[in-house]
C-alpha cells in the first residue's frame, strides 16, 4: 500500500516542480515566489498523506484537487502581471521620454531602464522587448492582451524619427484609458464589498438558523431562502456588468 | 461595463496613428487590425468594405442611434476622400472625451439605486425567510396541536 501512496506523492511533487518551473520561465513568478511556493505544495501534500492516512483513494483526490488548483495558477498569475502592466507601463514609458528628451536614443533609454530590473514584471517587460522589439521576430502577436505595448514600442524603434512622438502620444492615450478605467473600477468596487458583505452575513446567518432548528423540517423555506439569495446575487452581478456605452 | 467609450477609443487610436505620420486610409487599416472588437468596431468594419466597393454607406450611417458616432463616420466620409481630418478629429476627442465622463458619472451615480433593486427585491425576503420562517412554522405547528 505504501509504495501507491510515495508514487502518487512523487507525481504530484514533480507535477507541482514542472509548473512553477514553467512559471519561472516565462517571467510570471520570481525565484524566490517560486520557492516559497514549492515549500507549500509540499506541505500541503504531506499534510495530505498525514490526514488520509495513507489511504491510497483518499490521497489521490487530495493530490489530483490540488494538482487542478495548480493548472489555473498560470492563468492567475498572468492575470496579476496584466494589472500590474497597465498600471506601471505608463511610469515606464515616462521613463524612456525623459531619457529621450535628454539625448539618448529609444533603444538606450530602454536599455538602461530595464537593465537593473528587480521585479517580476520588469524582467517579463524586459525579455518581452528583446526578443519582439530589438530582435522583432516575425510572429503575429496583435491577439495577445500585451501586443498594444509592444507594438507601439516595436513601431517607435522601426521609426527612430518619430519614436519620441509616438510614445508622448501613446502616454496621453494611455493617461485617458486609465483615466476612465479608476472611475468606473472604483464604482464597482464598492457593489463588489456590499455584495461581498451581504454574502458573509447570509451565510452566518444560515449556520445560526441551521443550528439553532432541525434543517430536516424546514429544508424547503431554507431552500427557498437559498435560492432567492443567489438569485438576488446574480442580479446585483449583472446590473453591474450589463451597462453598455451610449454615446 | 467597457472601459472606454467605443467612439472614443476609435479616435484616440485613430489620432494616434494619424500623429505618427499615416494617412487615413492605412491609420484605419491599421486600427482595424488592432483594435478589440466591438458594436462599433463592426459598424466601422461594414462602413469600410461597403467604401472599398463604392457602395453607399447612408443606410448604415442613419441607423446608429448616438450622434457622436454618426459624426464620426461623417468626419471618416470626409477623410476617405482625401481630406485633412486630423484637426476635426482633435476637436471631437473634447467633446466626445466630456460626454463620456458624464455619462459615466451618472452610471456611478445611480448605481447606488440600482444595487438597490436586487437587494430590496430577493435579498431581503431571503434573510427574512430564513430568519422569520422557521420560528413562524414551529409556531403555527404549535398553535395546531393545541
Amino acid at each position: 500500500m505504501y509504495w501507491i501512496v510515495s508514487l502518487q506523492l512523487m507525481f504530484g511533487l514533480l507535477f507541482a516542480l514542472r509548473t512553477l518551473i514553467q512559471l519561472h520561465e516565462k517571467n510570471l513568478i520570481s525565484e524566490v515566489g517560486y520557492k516559497k511556493l514549492y515549500l507549500s505544495v509540499v506541505a500541503i501534500f504531506f499534510c495530505v498523506t498525514d490526514v488520509t492516512k495513507f489511504d491510497p483513494v483518499l490521497q489521490m483526490c487530495a493530490i489530483g484537487v490540488t494538482c487542478a488548483a495548480l493548472l489555473s495558477l498560470p492563468f492567475l498569475f498572468e492575470l496579476r502581471l496584466k494589472m500590474r502592466i497597465q498600471s506601471e507601463f505608463p511610469g515606464f514609458i515616462s521613463k524612456i521620454i525623459l531619457e529621450m528628451k535628454a539625448g539618448f536614443s529609444f533603444r538606450s533609454s530602454i536599455d538602461k531602464h530595464l537593465s537593473i530590473s528587480s521585479e517580476v514584471w520588469e524582467k517579463w517587460l524586459r525579455s518581452m522587448i528583446e526578443t519582439r522589439v530589438f530582435l522583432r521576430t516575425t510572429e503575429d502577436f496583435s491577439v495577445h492582451w500585451w501586443s498594444i505595448y509592444l507594438q507601439e514600442l516595436q513601431a517607435a524603434e522601426e521609426n527612430p524619427h518619430l519614436a519620441l512622438t509616438r510614445l508622448e502620444n501613446f502616454r496621453q492615450k494611455m493617461k485617458v484609458l486609465s483615466d476612465f478605467r479608476r472611475k468606473s473600477g472604483q464604482a464597482l468596487a464598492q457593489a463588489r464589498i456590499q455584495m461581498v458583505v451581504m454574502t458573509f452575513l447570509y451565510l452566518a446567518l444560515l449556520v445560526l438558523m441551521m443550528t439553532q432548528f432541525q434543517i430536516g423540517s424546514h429544508r424547503r423555506l431554507i431552500l427557498a431562502s437559498f435560492t432567492l439569495f443567489v438569485c438576488g446575487q446574480l442580479l446585483f452581478w449583472w446590473l453591474g456588468r450589463k451597462r453598455k456605452w451610449k454615446i | 461595463m467597457e472601459n472606454l467609450a467605443p467612439p472614443l477609443s476609435v479616435v484616440l487610436q485613430l489620432q494616434l496613428e494619424m500623429e505618427n505620420g499615416h494617412s487615413f486610409r492605412e491609420s484605419l487599416r491599421q486600427m482595424l487590425r488592432s483594435h478589440d472588437e466591438n458594436d462599433f468596431m463592426k459598424t466601422i468594419r461594414e462602413w469600410s468594405v461597403r467604401k472599398s466597393h463604392n457602395q453607399s454607406t447612408d443606410v448604415l450611417v442613419k441607423s446608429l442611434t448616438s450622434p457622436y458616432r454618426r459624426t464620426l463616420l461623417d468626419l471618416f466620409e470626409r477623410g476617405w476622400d482625401g481630406e485633412p481630418i486630423l484637426e476635426p478629429l482633435q476637436s471631437m476627442e473634447e467633446e466626445i472625451r466630456v460626454a463620456a465622463q458624464a455619462e459615466l458619472d451618472q452610471f456611478i451615480a445611480t448605481l447606488p439605486f440600482r444595487a438597490m433593486i436586487p437587494l430590496l427585491l430577493l435579498q431581503f425576503p431571503a434573510y427574512m425567510l430564513l430568519l422569520l420562517g422557521p420560528i413562524l412554522s414551529d409556531l403555527s405547528r404549535q398553535l395546531g396541536s393545541m
